[in-house]
């Protein structure tokens, strides 16, 4: 019996000496690619693409953006047009409050310096062709390829022509492709309601644009994104066009008009209005309008809701007729304006500074954002083609930032941007063009 | 602590032993008596000792004179964690703090006339404890840093056997249950990437109070070398509030700080609701030969009342939550053998312990898993006509890896691992 016993005895302390191992970490499994190749990725895309943040291009945030993260998780090499501290233009951040009882953040870049390009003699194009202000036009077109930001992918030297040539040249496998924000967001930034170019006429050049794609890539696979509302983006729903609670007192609008709750106040309207311009005489303004500019009026804010649901309806044809996965870019951005994404404890939403998905400028994704939009391009990739791509860690995109922290109970209502001309005015050069020709 | 006060200081020393981490599915601790356990808690049906009053009053009756039996189990946890993407990402691993418990028992039994018997104990039947290390950086911190369940259940039973093959008993269950829950509030960096900044401590503590509940059982001994019984501990559910403090963290910041301090929920009252879900149990035992007994215990946990832990503030209704858990029934199989000898009693089991929370509810609060444990026991009598015995065990619990699979509710996804080691005595005497 204590054979038996001693058997037993030590059967148990063995199991129990190899329970008290602690977990070991877990890796993230490997990708693959399913019937998608990623041996070479290239994107096409705008500002969003680019990973341009509060108002400019810098490195830090570069390779957050969602293409370069996808690259690096499919173990692709993947070179960007980085640019240095503070960036270009030099990123806005939280100088300051207004006084009490309600602080509004004073945001601006005053103090930062200018960066540079780093990687601006690579001798080839880069993997991230996408251009702040770019609409689709400019895929095929390079005269406005020496303005704006348009010089970082262009480097006239060496000729590489335009981002469709330089895709060509790339070569890659896989393409992820972003285009038809600035069509709307544009002309809705300068309180317009016409579109750069109408649905038919986006729906023909896109088709155009990817059978182009097509020829010169044969048997590469790409993911289309769709276009974002621009409701859904604080630039343009920070700011009420109610003064009170009850709408009593409105914003005056040009015209000049008081303004309904169907009209939008843009974010640059806000020194405007702390300074008492569009504000009422009674309701203790100067009674003069806001410039048109920082106004968007309901049938603006319809024509060009129709023109986003027209621009999605061509890139979802186009992305099941040519069997390519598809991300609904304008979807997640409703959810982050909605109910938010719960992460870490927290609900996320694209409220503006206080939210944590939308930057310092109203309109662009912060690193986090990226990181959800990432995952859910991997999401895409992996139903579309059969890949196994491993989500993204977001912890590692929940990234701090070199703005002030402030109370997270405030209200933000009007928020002060600071040389919002220049800001917006750097991004937004193309706004001559109201109807390239396909 | 009114209560602890009236119970005086010996039950105040209990029940600041009595915290355990769970031992069985969701919060059980079956660790209710030394022998039993050395058959891997396999002794419902064959239980032959005051441990009865426990594990199947209707046994009481087959315990002569009158008997008293202390004992106890210390409990060493391990758990790990291992995340996995999005949150908190491959490569992140974290572990709870070595602790050690010691939820002690006491019960008595006393033989009358006719064929009855009563019984007394006091036990710890279900409990959690659990800290993760370094509680400022844990991941998880937004849902628990550390979490305490206590229980202490007095029971009083009685039992009656109409003739040698079989008897019934029924017992009163009176709980008393506090619940301290810690966890920290974090806030999204106005401004940034998404970071999150922790701005506040936050601390549930509860008094205790009190529930009731009920238990029977009945045994049966067809022929003198079967036993079978059944028992049944019904559910009970207490009530505690206490106090919720909300100690905030200062950034160093003046102007966030002021303002998480508008924010914060002002220190007060709060309150809960706890269920201890209803067991059934059926058990055979076997004396294939005089000096051998082998027993097969099923227990079935109804988990699936702890449907939620509510969380209900006195001053602040807005900041009321609801913890969903969704638990399920489950099932434990337990096997066990004692070979008594001359000098002394050897036993040794297995049991199979089926987990409860659904992959959904598996949280660093209690991160439920399929469990296997084995034991070994021994026992002897000494003393003046052999009145006192003595019972040890020792237990290995292999807690399986478990995965949350992506769909934890609070997104903190990832694999747990877990073991227990546990040793136990009880000192009987036999008047």
């Amino acid at each position: 019996m204590k054979r038996i016993l001693r058997i037993l005895g030590i059967a148990l302390a063995t199991l129990a000496l190899a329970g008290c191992s602690k977990n070991k970490a877990i890796n993230a499994p490997a990708a693959s690619s399913g019937s998608a190749d990623f041996s070479v990725v290239a994107s096409i895309g705008t500002s969003v693409s680019s990973g341009y943040e509060s108002g400019g291009l810098v490195d830090h945030h570069q390779v957050k953006a969602f293409p370069y993260a996808f690259a690096k998780q499919v173990g692709s090499v993947y070179e960007i047009p980085s640019v240095s501290a503070d960036g270009i233009p030099a990123l806005l951040q939280i100088a300051g409050w207004t006084p009490p009882p309600q602080p509004q953040p004073i945001i601006n870049n005053t103090g930062r310096t200018a960066g540079a390009p780093t990687n601006a003699l690579l001798p080839k194009p880069y993997n991230n062709m996408a251009v702040p202000g770019a609409v689709l036009f400019d895929v095929i077109d390079d005269s406005r390829y020496g303005t704006g930001a348009f010089q970082f992918i262009a480097r006239p030297p060496l000729q590489l022509g335009s981002i469709l040539d330089q895709v060509a040249k790339l070569n890659p496998t896989f393409v992820t492709f972003e285009m038809g924000a600035n069509e709307v967001l544009g002309p809705a930034t300068q309180g317009s309601g016409t579109p750069v170019i109408n649905v038919a006429t986006y729906a023909g050049l896109l088709h155009s644009v990817l059978d182009s794609l097509q020829v010169l890539l044969p048997g590469a696979k790409a993911a289309l994104f769709t276009v974002p509302d621009i409701t859904s983006l604080p630039y343009f729903t920070t700011i009420s066009p109610r003064l009170d609670p009850t709408g009593a007192c409105r914003v005056i609008g040009p015209g000049p008009t008081l303004l309904t709750d169907n009209d939008l106040v843009l974010l640059p309207a806000g020194p405007l209005l702390a300074a008492g311009q569009g504000v009422p005489s009674p309701c203790g303004g100067a009674g003069t309008p806001l410039p048109a500019s920082d106004v968007l009026f309901a049938a603006s804010v319809a024509t060009l809701q129709a023109a986003v649901d027209g621009y999605n309806t061509a890139i979802r044809t186009e992305a099941a007729a040519r069997g390519w996965a598809l991300v609904d870019l304008n979807g997640l951005l409703k959810q982050a304006a909605g109910a938010g994404f719960v992460f870490q404890g927290q609900n996320y939403t694209s409220s503006f500074v206080t939210g944590g998905l939308i930057s310092l400028d109203g309109i662009h994704p912060t690193d986090l954002a990226h990181g959800i939009i990432g995952n859910a391009l991997i999401d895409a990739v992996n139903e579309k083609f059969g890949a196994r791509v491993p989500p993204l860690n977001l912890a590692a995109y929940a990234t701090g930032t070199s703005s002030r922290l402030r109370p997270v109970e405030v209200v933000i209502g009007r928020p002060e941007i600071e040389h919002a001309d220049q800001v917006y005015g750097a991004l937004f050069r193309w706004r001559g063009i109201t109807s390239p020709a396909p | 602590m009114r209560v602890v006060k009236a119970l005086g200081l010996p039950v105040a020393l209990w029940l600041a032993l009595s915290p355990a981490a769970a031992r069985g599915a969701g919060y059980s601790i079956y660790e209710q008596g030394a022998a039993v356990l050395g058959m891997a808690g396999a002794g419902v049906a064959s239980v032959g000792d005051a441990s009865a009053v426990f594990y199947n009053p209707a046994a009481l009756t087959r315990l002569q004179g009158t008997q008293v039996l202390v004992g106890g189990t210390v409990l060493s946890p391990v758990t790990s964690f291992a995340g996995i993407a999005p949150y908190p990402g491959y490569g992140v691993t974290e572990e709870m703090k070595r602790q050690y418990f010691f939820p002690p028992t006491v019960y008595v039994s006393h033989q009358l006339p006719g064929g009855w018997a009563a019984g007394a104990g006091i036990n710890a039947p279900f409990g959690l404890g659990i800290e993760w290390k370094d509680p400022d950086q844990f991941t998880g911190r937004y849902i628990v840093t550390k979490a305490d369940l206590k229980e202490l259940n007095a029971n009083l039973s009685a039992a009656w056997a109409p003739n040698s093959k079989c008897s019934a008993g029924v017992g009163i269950d009176l709980a008393f249950a506090k619940v301290n829950l810690q966890n920290r509030k974090q806030a999204v960096v106005p401004g940034g990437g998404g970071a999150v900044a922790d701005v506040a401590k936050i601390e549930l503590d509860s008094d205790y109070k009190s529930g009731w509940g009920w238990n029977a059982a009945i045994s049966a001994a067809p022929a003198p070398e079967w036993k079978l019984a059944a028992s049944y501990h019904s559910l009970v559910v207490v009530k505690p509030d206490g106090r919720a403090t909300f100690t905030q963290i200062l950034t160093g910041n003046a102007v966030f700080d002021a303002g998480v301090a508008a924010a914060l929920p002002p220190n007060q009252g709060v309150s809960t609701v706890l269920r201890f879900p209803a067991t059934w149990t059926g058990a055979v035992a076997w004396s294939f030969v005089p000096a051998w007994t082998v027993e097969a215990d099923a227990n079935l946990f109804e988990w699936s009342a702890f449907k939620d832990l509510p969380i209900r503030f006195s001053q602040t209704p807005s900041a009321n939550e609801t913890l969903v858990e969704d638990y399920e029934d489950s099932w434990q199989f337990r096997f066990g053998a004692e070979h008594r000898l001359a000098r002394y009693t050897y036993r040794f089991g297995y049991y199979y312990d089926q987990h409860a929370a659904p992959d959904a509810s598996l949280t660093p609060i209690l991160p439920d898993a399929n469990r296997h444990g084995a034991t070994l026991g021994l026992g002897c009598a000494f003393g003046t006509d052999k009145r006192w015995t003595l019972d040890l065990y020792e237990m290995a619990l292999f807690v399986e890896k478990r995965s949350t699979n992506g769909v934890e509710r609070d997104g903190f996804n990832g694999e747990y691992k877990s073991f227990v080691n546990a040793a136990g005595v009880g000192l009987g005497y036999h008047f």
